[in-house]
C-alpha cells in the first residue's frame, strides 16, 4: 500500500501537476486510487469515453491504436491526462504487458477537488497556459 | 484627516478623478497642453511669416499642399503606427517635430519662399500626428468609462493651452519677432516629448495601439458613416473658407508687418481660447443637457450663419474675426463634445473606422476641396461678400443635415442599448436616451416593449404615462416588467392595486414587490399564496412595513419547507428579515444543504442594513460549499465589516483557511481600517496566512494607493521573509539535497528530492511574499512583471535582470542571490554574515516545521535516510492535525523503531479517523504482537 506522501511524490512526475506545491499534490494524493491490472488486461480502450488519468506505479504496459502499438509506458509515466478536464473519447488503448500498479484519478473527484482547493486549479492552468505559449506561433 | 486623503476625495468629488488617477491624468493634460500650445504657437507663426511673403491669393495652393502632406502622413501612420510600441514613437515624434522648427528657424533668411510652404505644410502634419498620438495613448491606458470621466479634463488641457499661447504669441511677436516664435514652439514640443515620455513609462509595458489595422474599403460603409463623413466635410469646408477670409483680411489689415501680424493672429487665438476654455468647463456639459445632441452641434454652423450675414450685411474686419472666433471656439468644445457623443453607441470596429475616415481621409480631402473651390472660383468671386455667401450656404446644408444625424443616432442608441454594449448609458445624453425608450414602449413588438420596460425604471418620473397602460397588456411577462418599472412610485399605487389579485404569479409578486404600501389584508391573504414568489414578495412586504407579527409564522413556514423553492424564498428574505428586527432569524438556512439556498441566504445577509448577520457571514468563510458567496457578501457590505474580520485574523488559534479568507476579504475591502488590519499581520506566523495578508494587502494599496502603511514594519517582513528562504536553501545545502529536480533512482533518493522540492517551494513562497511587499513601498508595475517572470523558467532570467534594475542596493543583497542561477554553495557565501543560517540539527528543526507538508517531507526523509536520532521528533507528528502527516510520521517509524517500540507508538493510531493511517496502525500492531483494540464502525 502506498502512503499519501509516496502517491504525491509520483504525481509531481506527471507534466499536468507540476507546478502544484505540496500541500496540493497531496489533496490529489488523496483522491488518487491503486488500481491493479493483471497482465493482457486493457485498462482504457480506444474510442470509449475518458474519465480518468492514469498513472504507473510498477509494471509496463503497452499503448496501441488500431492495433499498432505506439509506445510503452513504464513507472512513473502517465495516461489520460486530459481525460481529467475534458471527456472525449480515448485515443488510444493501453494494455498491460506485465502485472501492473496504477494510481487512478476519476473525473468527478477532480472536478470537486477543483471546487474546493483554487490552488489546483490555478496550478493546472499555468501549465496549460505554458503549453499554449510554447506552441502558439510567435 | 490627512492632507493627501483630503485632496484625494476633494479630486474625486468635485473632477472625478479616482485615486491612483492623478498622476496619470496629470501627465496627459500636460501632454495636450504642450502640443496644443506648440501648435497654437507654430500656426500663428507659420501664417504671419507666409502671408508676409505671400499674397493671400496663394492660400489655396497651400491648402492643397497642406492636405497631400497631411494626408500622406496619415496614410504612413496608418500603416506603421498599430505596429509600434507609442512609448518609443510618441517621444520621438515630439521630439523630431522639435528639431524641424528649429531647423526651419536656423535656415529662415537663407531661403526663398519654398520655406514658408513647407513650414505651412509641416505644422498641419506635426499636429495631426501628434494629437493622432496623443489621443491614441490615452484611449490605451483608459476604458470607456474613465475615458469619459477624465478625456475632457485631458481635452482641457489643450484649451487653456489655446488661451495662453494665444496671449504668449501676441506680446512676445512684437517683442522678439514672429520668426523667433518657432523657438518657443520647439520649446513646447519638446516639453511634450518629456510629458509622453514619462505618461508612457509609467502606464506600464510598451502600449500597443488600442485599434488595429482599421477594416478596409471592402467592407460597405453604411448610410450612419456616409451622413456623419459628409457632415465632417462640409463643416472642414466651410472652415476652410472662414480661414481664408480671416486671413486675407488679416493680411490686409497688417501688409507689411510681419511681427504686427504674428501678434494680431496671436490676440484673436487667445481671445478664442479664452472663450473656449469658459466654455468647455463650464457650458459644454450644459448646453448638451438643455440642447440634446442635435441642438450643440447646430450651434457653430448658426454662429458661421450669423457671421456671414453680418458680412454681407456689413463687411469689414470685424465679421471675418467673429466668425474665426466662433470656429475655433465652438469647434474645440461644443461641437467635438458633441461629434463624440454620435460616435459613442457605434459598435467599437465602426467607431474605430469613423474616426480613423474623418482623420485619415475626410480631413486632409476637405482641406483640398477647400482649397479647390476657393481655386476654381473667379477672382471677383474670392471677395469678402462672395465668400460669406458661400459660407453660409455650406452652414445651412449644415443645418439641414442634423436631423437626419440626430435620427441615425437615435437608431444607434437604440441598438446599442438593447444589445447592452458598453459605452452607451443614459449619462451620454439623457433626453435622447429617454426618447428612445418612449418610442419603444409604444412599440407593438414584445421583444423591444420588453427591453424598454426593464430600462424604463431608470427614468420613474419621466416614463411612468408611458408605462402604466401596460399593466393590463395581456402578456403576463411584460405585465410584470411593467409592474417592477413602476416600484416605489407613488402615484401608480392605485393602478398596481388591482394586479395583486391577477391571475399569472408572476404579477401578482412584482404587483406585491412595486406597490408602496399593499393592503395589509391582501398581504395576509397572499402570504399564504400556494405561489412561493407571492408569498415571498408579501413577506417581504410585510417586513417592510414593519409587520413583524404576520410576517414571523410565514417566514417560520418558509423556513422549514422540506421544499428547496420555498426555503430559498425564506432565504432571499433573511436580510430584510433582521432589518426589521424580526426574532428569531432562520439563520440556520445560511448552512443549508441546497447550495442555492445558502447562496441566496449569504446574499440576502450581505445586503441587510443591520450587523446582525455579520458573525453569521464570517462564520460562514469556514465552510467549503458557501465560503466565496460569503466573502462576496461580506466584501459587498463594503465599510463596517472590518470589526468582525479582525478577530477571525488576529486569532492564532483560529484555522488558517478561515484567517486566509478573512484576509481576502479585507483585501477586497480596500478600507483604510481594512488595510490597517492587514499590515498588523503582515509577520503572522502562519507562512500562508501572511502569503494571503500580503497578496491581500497589495490588492488593497493597488485600488487606494493613499491607503496608510508602517514603512518600517514592512521592512521588517520583508527581511523576516527573506531569512526564511534562505535558512531553506542553507537547510538543503547541509543535508546534501539534490540541488535540480529530476528521476529519483530509489525510494532514498527520492526521499531527498521531495524534501528538496519542499525546500525549494519554501524558497519560491518566500520569495514571492517578499516581492508582494516590496510592491507595497514601491509602486511600480514592473515588479509584479518580474514577480510573475519568476515562475516561468523562459522568463526568469528576463526577470531577474528586472529586478537587478528595480531593487535598492540592501534588498537586492539579499534577494537576488536567491533568485539568480548558480551553485547554492556560491550564492549562500555571497549572504555570509547578512543572515543567521545555522542550525545544530536541520532536520530536526524542519520536523517541527508549522507547514505540514515540510513535516511530512522531513518524516519521510528521516525514515528513508535511517535518522535513528530523529525518531523522538518523528514520533511526535503522530498527534499531527493533518491526516498524512501522521500516516507519513507513522510509515518513517516503520523504519527507524524496534518492533516493540513500534508497536506501542502505533496503538494510539488504530483509531485513527483517517484510513490509511489507521489501517497501517492495524498492521503494524498485528506483526508487533500487540492486542488488536476494537476497531471502530
Amino acid at each position: 500500500m502506498i502512503t499519501t506522501v509516496e502517491k504525491a511524490l509520483f504525481l509531481k512526475s506527471v507534466p499536468l501537476f507540476a507546478a502544484l506545491p505540496g500541500e496540493e499534490l497531496a489533496e490529489l494524493a488523496l483522491i488518487a486510487a491503486e488500481v491493479d491490472a493483471d497482465a493482457g488486461e486493457e485498462v482504457v480502450r480506444e474510442g470509449e469515453a475518458g474519465d480518468a488519468l492514469y498513472l504507473v506505479v510498477e509494471g509496463k504496459l503497452r499503448v496501441l491504436r488500431g492495433g499498432r502499438e505506439l509506445t510503452r509506458l513504464g513507472e512513473r509515466e502517465p495516461f489520460g491526462e486530459m481525460a481529467l478536464l475534458d471527456p472525449g473519447p480515448r485515443s488510444a488503448t493501453v494494455r498491460a504487458e506485465t502485472d501492473v500498479r496504477l494510481l487512478r484519478i476519476g473525473r468527478e473527484e477532480f472536478e470537486e477537488l477543483l471546487t474546493d482547493r483554487p490552488a489546483v486549479a490555478r496550478g493546472v492552468i499555468a501549465v496549460l497556459v505554458r503549453r499554449l505559449r510554447e506552441t502558439a506561433p510567435a | 484627516m490627512e492632507p493627501r486623503r483630503l485632496i484625494d476625495r476633494w479630486l474625486e468629488a468635485t473632477l472625478r478623478i479616482h485615486p491612483g488617477e492623478q498622476r496619470s491624468t496629470l501627465l496627459l493634460f500636460l501632454q495636450c497642453l504642450s502640443v496644443v500650445g506648440a501648435l497654437v504657437v507654430a500656426r500663428a507663426a507659420r501664417d504671419a511669416l507666409l502671408l508676409s511673403r505671400l499674397s493671400p491669393s496663394a492660400l489655396p495652393r497651400v491648402y492643397l499642399l497642406a492636405a497631400a502632406a497631411v494626408g500622406l502622413a496619415g496614410a504612413a501612420w496608418a500603416r506603421v503606427g498599430p505596429y509600434r510600441p507609442l512609448d518609443r514613437i510618441m517621444p520621438a515624434t515630439a521630439l523630431a517635430s522639435a528639431l524641424a522648427l528649429v531647423a526651419a528657424r536656423l535656415v529662415r533668411g537663407l531661403t526663398g519662399p519654398w520655406l514658408d510652404l513647407a513650414l505651412y505644410a509641416g505644422v498641419e502634419v506635426i499636429g495631426a500626428l501628434t494629437l493622432a498620438q496623443l489621443w491614441s495613448h490615452a484611449a490605451a491606458m483608459h476604458d470607456p468609462r474613465s475615458a469619459r470621466r477624465l478625456f475632457p479634463l485631458i481635452a482641457a488641457g489643450g484649451t487653456l493651452a489655446g488661451a495662453l499661447a494665444g496671449l504668449a504669441v501676441g506680446s512676445l511677436s512684437r517683442r522678439w519677432g514672429v520668426e523667433n516664435l518657432l523657438w518657443l514652439a520647439a520649446l513646447l514640443l519638446a516639453a511634450a516629448a518629456a510629458a509622453s515620455a514619462v505618461s508612457a513609462r509609467e502606464a506600464g509595458s510598451p502600449l500597443q495601439r488600442a485599434t488595429a489595422r482599421p477594416p478596409t474599403s471592402r467592407r460597405p460603409a453604411d448610410r450612419h458613416l456616409i451622413l456623419l463623413g459628409v457632415l465632417s466635410a462640409i463643416t472642414l469646408i466651410a472652415s476652410t473658407l472662414v480661414d481664408y477670409q480671416f486671413k486675407s483680411a488679416a493680411a490686409a489689415r497688417h501688409a507689411g508687418n510681419p511681427s504686427a501680424l504674428g501678434g494680431f493672429l496671436g490676440m484673436v487665438s487667445a481671445g478664442s481660447g479664452l472663450v473656449a476654455l469658459v466654455v468647455q468647463v463650464g457650458l459644454t456639459s450644459r448646453l448638451l443637457g438643455w440642447l440634446g445632441l442635435a441642438g450643440t452641434l447646430a450651434l457653430l454652423p448658426a454662429a458661421l450663419v450669423a457671421g456671414s450675414g453680418a458680412a454681407l450685411l456689413a463687411g469689414g474686419m470685424w465679421p471675418a474675426i467673429l466668425a474665426r472666433g466662433a470656429d475655433q471656439t465652438l469647434r474645440y468644445t461644443t461641437t467635438d463634445s458633441a461629434s463624440r457623443l454620435v460616435l459613442l453607441p457605434l459598435p467599437p470596429p465602426r467607431r474605430t473606422l469613423a474616426k480613423t475616415l474623418a482623420d485619415g481621409l475626410v480631413r486632409p480631402a476637405a482641406l483640398a476641396a477647400g482649397g479647390l473651390i476657393l481655386l476654381a472660383l473667379p477672382r471677383s468671386w474670392r471677395g469678402p461678400s462672395a465668400l460669406a455667401l458661400a459660407t453660409l450656404v455650406l452652414c445651412l446644408a449644415w443645418l439641414a443635415m442634423l436631423p437626419g444625424v440626430h435620427r441615425l443616432h437615435l437608431a444607434a442608441l437604440r441598438d446599442a442599448l438593447r444589445k447592452g454594449r458598453a459605452g452607451a448609458s443614459p449619462e451620454d445624453g439623457r433626453r435622447e436616451w429617454v426618447e428612445v425608450l418612449r418610442a419603444a414602449l409604444a412599440s407593438a413588438d414584445p421583444a423591444e416593449l420588453a427591453w424598454a420596460l426593464s430600462r424604463a425604471r431608470e427614468a420613474p418620473g419621466e416614463l411612468q404615462a408611458d408605462v402604466l397602460p401596460h399593466l393590463a397588456h395581456p402578456d403576463p411577462r411584460l405585465r410584470t416588467l411593467a409592474c417592477l418599472a413602476l416600484a416605489g412610485q407613488d402615484a401608480a399605487a392605485e393602478h398596481l392595486l388591482p394586479l395583486l389579485a391577477d391571475p399569472a404569479p408572476a404579477v401578482r409578486a412584482a404587483a406585491l414587490a412595486a406597490h408602496p404600501g399593499p393592503p395589509v389584508e391582501r398581504l395576509r391573504q397572499a402570504a399564504e399564496d400556494g405561489d412561493p414568489e407571492v408569498r415571498g414578495a408579501a413577506l417581504r412586504a410585510l417586513l417592510r412595513a414593519g409587520d413583524r407579527g404576520l410576517a414571523a409564522p410565514g417566514l417560520a413556514a418558509l423556513a422549514d419547507s422540506a421544499d428547496p423553492a420555498l426555503r430559498r424564498q425564506a432565504a432571499r428574505l433573511l436580510g430584510p428579515a433582521a432589518d426589521a428586527g424580526l426574532e428569531p432569524l432562520p439563520g440556520i438556512l445560511l448552512h443549508d444543504a441546497d447550495p442555492s439556498v445558502r447562496s441566496a441566504a449569504l446574499a440576502s445577509a450581505g445586503a441587510a442594513r443591520t450587523d446582525a448577520l455579520l458573525p453569521a457571514l464570517a462564520a460562514a468563510l469556514g465552510h467549503a460549499g458557501s465560503w466565496r458567496a460569503a466573502a462576496d457578501a461580506l466584501a459587498a457590505r463594503g465599510a463596517g465589516t472590518e470589526a468582525v474580520l479582525a478577530p477571525l485574523l488576529a486569532d492564532a488559534r483560529e484555522r488558517p483557511v478561515l484567517r486566509r479568507r478573512a484576509a481576502l476579504v479585507l483585501g477586497r475591502l480596500a478600507t483604510p481600517e481594512a488595510a490597517a488590519l492587514l499590515a498588523r499581520r503582515v509577520g503572522d506566523e502562519d507562512e500562508a496566512v501572511r502569503g494571503a495578508v500580503a497578496e491581500a494587502l497589495g490588492r488593497a494599496i493597488q485600488l487606494h494607493p493613499g491607503l496608510p502603511l508602517e514603512r518600517d514594519l514592512v521592512l521588517r517582513v520583508i527581511r523576516v521573509e527573506l531569512v526564511l528562504a534562505w535558512r531553506a536553501v542553507a537547510a538543503a545545502e547541509a543535508l546534501g539535497l539534490p540541488e535540480a529536480s529530476g528521476r529519483a533512482r530509489d525510494a532514498r533518493d527520492g526521499a531527498r528530492h521531495l524534501l528538496a522540492a519542499a525546500l525549494t517551494e519554501r524558497v519560491d513562497r518566500a520569495v514571492d511574499r517578499a516581492l508582494r511587499l516590496v510592491r507595497l513601498l514601491q509602486p511600480a508595475a514592473e515588479l509584479d512583471l518580474a514577480r510573475e517572470a519568476l515562475a516561468d523558467q523562459r522568463r526568469r532570467a528576463a526577470g531577474v535582470e528586472l529586478l537587478d534594475t528595480l531593487l535598492d542596493r540592501r534588498l537586492r543583497r539579499l534577494l537576488l542571490p536567491l533568485v539568480e542561477q548558480g551553485s547554492r554553495r556560491a550564492r549562500l557565501r555571497e549572504v555570509a554574515g547578512l543572515a543567521p543560517l545555522d542550525s545544530p540539527d536541520w532536520l530536526r528543526e524542519l520536523l517541527r516545521d508549522e507547514g505540514a507538508w515540510m513535516a511530512a517531507a522531513a518524516a519521510w526523509a528521516a525514515g528513508e535516510l535511517r535518522r535513528v536520532d530523529a525518531a523522538p521528533r518523528v514520533a511526535e507528528l503522530l498527534t499531527h492535525p493533518v491526516d498524512w502527516v501522521r500516516e507519513a510520521a507513522l510509515t518513517a517509524l516503520e523504519r527507524l523503531l524496534p518492533p516493540a517500540e513500534l508497536a506501542r507508538a502505533a496503538r494510539d493510531l488504530t483509531a485513527d479517523p483517517f484510513a490509511p493511517a489507521r489501517e497501517r496502525a492495524l498492521a503494524i500492531c498485528e506483526r508487533g504482537g500487540a492486542v488488536r483494540p476494537e476497531v471502530p464502525g
